[in-house]
């Protein structure tokens, strides 16, 4: 019986340090998973990473604010132009509102220097998907132009194409004949 | 005869005189008093003034120059400026300084005018540089004669000047002296003025003007009266007038009526329509349907309390090209345009309130820029259209920036009116490059009533109550508009009008 205690009480500790060594290595593989994946985008030497002002819409979609986000250096400034607006479809990761409707994907981006002005070339849903609204395209238009013009100095100005066209308004109200420069008033810091 | 010469003693002391009185006439500015015989156009008439031979040069008075070409004279003892007009026309200059300005355009004279015993002197080359310009007259002077020639001095039409606005074209004949006149209208586009002892040079008087109304100007030198014609390129109506100081007659082609500086005629635009829903609520509700019925409410209310004509841009649910909208204001020539939305914005957090918007060019490209790639767009294009000049793009900017001060006004009434009436979040007055707007030749803003993507506005804005809420809002905004409008602008401005 004596042996019997003891043994169960070797199988008791046995188990014991069993779970907790188990525990132990899922702890240690959770917390190194997450750090891992967590740690990918600082891995990146630091002169390959940049800052960036991305801008989405304040919740009462008022104003624009910025959300700083480092991104990876890209060698040509088309490259950096289509990766910030990336950012912009990926949408805000703080408590700001987004500004590109859903599905829109940018087609093409082209960029004339001697204009420093950029071309969006999107595709439909920019502007089918869009909700409309004065204050809605106003937030769509200026988080593009003020994302590239701030973030880019070979850029002045931005003309927005769907599927290759200029077209006169994205929902009925602003004028995107023409490149727009960029907007300051609708920024609140 | 020359050695022999030298060595008379007499002669000796008579060449020692007159090298002394040389080198004293060389060394002193010695002054010596002449006169000048004044003949105008070829011997027909002449005066005398006096004039002053300094060191070689010959001089005048300024008083007398004045009095020869009936200049204006303005004297400013402290600064020595002195400023000389005639008709639009104008020379400054300061004594003793060697340049002059010529309406805006600075010359430079060998030779500076100068004080002589209190009086001011003017180098004859002074003449010569003024005569195109001011004097408006060929100058010769022949310095062995003494004699100065002015032809084509003379003439008590100096010029004939226009200016174009947006409704109407204003021509204005200098005149030297009043003179009696008669207007009458022989063809339905032909204006005939007949100046009585009028003379002209009729070539620098006539000139194309094609602003849209008057198709050209023709001077005509009869012998005993300057007949102005005026070609206009459709039968308009004129108002003439006289103005002094200096003497003018004032053709006004088109004048704008009295009633022109009262709000008339408003233009109100529901936004979106047939195949464009506008915005849509999550409770499906779509903007094209809720802004037409507040659009309706306002004309029945300006109708009503106002007097106010109110022109619907759609009255039913079809679809306008946003060119149309302000190309309907604009043809209804109405002091107004007023666009009705609701407004939406991506994200779910509650947005909510109303705004109004008006035009800003500043926020494309430079406006100026923007003008003069439209212009060479139509010279490229057509012929019909003259590009605009400076002075035209001037009136146009002048035109625009007048409207968005007076857009900007609208919307502040707006904003405070919809406060009074609306429990709804004010967002304020803001500026934006609206397409919708970009083309009207009148005030216009954009109002966004309520966001149709918050669903407890989008409730709201298929509520008749609510609907009729925000269009006496908006009949409250223009009645004060109006209001102020014509109390402070029309006065003023027809006042300005009849008198300049």
């Amino acid at each position: 019986m004596g042996k019997g205690i003891g043994d169960l009480k070797r199988k008791k500790v046995l188990i014991l340090l069993g779970v907790s060594v188990f525990l132990m290595v899922a702890i240690l593989l959770v917390s190194q998973r997450e750090r891992v994946s967590y740690r990918i985008p600082f891995l990146a030497p630091e002169e390959n990473v940049r800052l960036v002002r991305l801008y989405f819409a304040s919740p009462d979609a008022d104003h624009l604010k910025v959300e700083a986000r480092r991104i990876l250096r890209e060698e040509k400034m088309t490259d950096e132009a289509k990766a910030l607006i990336g950012e912009l479809i990926k949408g805000p990761r703080g408590n700001l509102d987004p500004t590109i409707p859903p599905g829109s994907e940018l087609r093409e981006l082209y960029i004339v220097s001697e204009e420093k002005c950029a071309y969006l070339d999107f595709n439909q849903a920019l502007q089918t998907n869009h909700p409309g609204g004065s204050a809605g395209e106003l937030l769509t238009i200026y988080s593009l132009v003020n994302t590239l013009v701030d973030n880019l100095e070979g850029i002045d100005r931005v003309q927005i194409l769907i599927e290759g066209e200029t077209i006169a308004t994205l929902a009925g109200h602003i004028d995107t004949t023409r490149p727009l420069l960029r907007n300051s008033t609708i920024v609140e810091y | 005869m020359q050695k022999c010469g030298y060595n008379n003693k007499g002669g000796m002391v008579k060449r020692v005189l007159i090298g002394l009185v040389a080198i004293a006439l060389i060394a002193s500015p010695l002054l010596a008093q002449e006169e000048v015989k004044v003949i105008y156009d070829e011997g027909q008439a002449q005066a005398t003034i006096k004039s002053l031979t300094l060191q070689g040069v010959d001089f005048i008075y300024l008083k007398e120059m004045v009095k020869l070409f009936r200049l204006d004279l303005e004297w400013d003892a402290i600064t020595k400026k002195v400023t000389l007009t005639s008709g639009p026309d104008q020379v400054i200059f300061f004594v003793g300084s060697s340049q002059i300005m010529v309406n805006d355009r600075i010359k430079t004279l060998t030779q500076t005018s100068r004080f002589s015993n209190g009086a001011v002197l003017l180098p004859i080359e002074f003449l010569s540089e003024i005569s195109d310009e001011v004097l408006k007259a060929k100058i010769a002077w022949d310095p062995r004669t003494r004699i100065l020639k002015i032809s084509g001095g003379r003439l008590n039409i100096r010029q004939v000047r226009y200016s174009s606005s947006l409704d109407s074209t204003r021509i204005c004949i200098d005149l030297l002296k009043p003179l009696s006149y008669r207007v009458r209208k022989e063809l339905p586009d032909q204006v005939t003025i007949d100046v009585y002892g009028g003379e002209c040079n009729p070539g620098e008087l006539s000139r194309e003007v094609n602003d849209g109304r008057v198709k050209s100007i023709q001077a005509f030198q009869l012998p005993d009266a300057t007949q102005i014609v005026v070609r206009l390129l459709e039968d308009l109506p004129y108002k003439d007038f006289t103005l002094k100081n200096p003497n003018r007659i004032i053709l006004d082609i088109n004048p704008p009526p009295k009633a022109s500086y009262k709000i008339a005629t408003i233009v109100i635009d529901p936004g979106h329509g047939g195949r464009d829903p506008g915005a849509i609520g999550r409770g499906g509700t779509r903007e094209k349907d809720v802004v037409l019925p507040i659009a309706q409410e306002l004309k029945r209310l300006l109708a009503e309390r106002l007097g106010v004509r109110a022109v619907l841009t759609r009255s039913g649910d079809y679809f306008v090209p946003l060119e149309e909208r302000t190309g309907r204001a604009n043809n209804e020539r109405a002091d107004l345009f007023l666009s009705i939305h609701a407004n939406a914005a991506l994200g779910g957090s509650p947005q909510g309130g109303f705004e109004t918007y008006f035009h800003d060019l500043a926020l494309t490209e430079d406006a100026k820029a923007v003008a003069r790639l439209e212009n060479s767009a139509i010279r490229l294009e057509k012929k019909r259209r003259k590009p605009m000049s400076q002075a035209e793009f001037i009136l146009w900017d002048m035109a625009h920036n007048a409207f968005m001060h007076e857009s900007n006004e609208l919307a502040i009434l707006v904003q405070e009116e919809m406060d009074k009436k609306l429990r709804l979040a004010n967002r304020g007055v803001k500026q934006a490059h609206f397409y919708v707007l970009s083309g009207a030749n009148m005030p216009s803003i954009l109002v966004e009533v309520a966001f149709i993507s918050n669903p407890r506005e989008e409730n709201m804005l298929r509520s008749p109550d609510f609907q009729k809420k925000v269009a006496e809002g908006l009949y409250n905004a223009i009645a004060a508009y109006k209001r102020n409008y014509e109390r402070s602008m029309g006065q003023s401005i027809s006042d300005r009008w009849e008198k300049e």
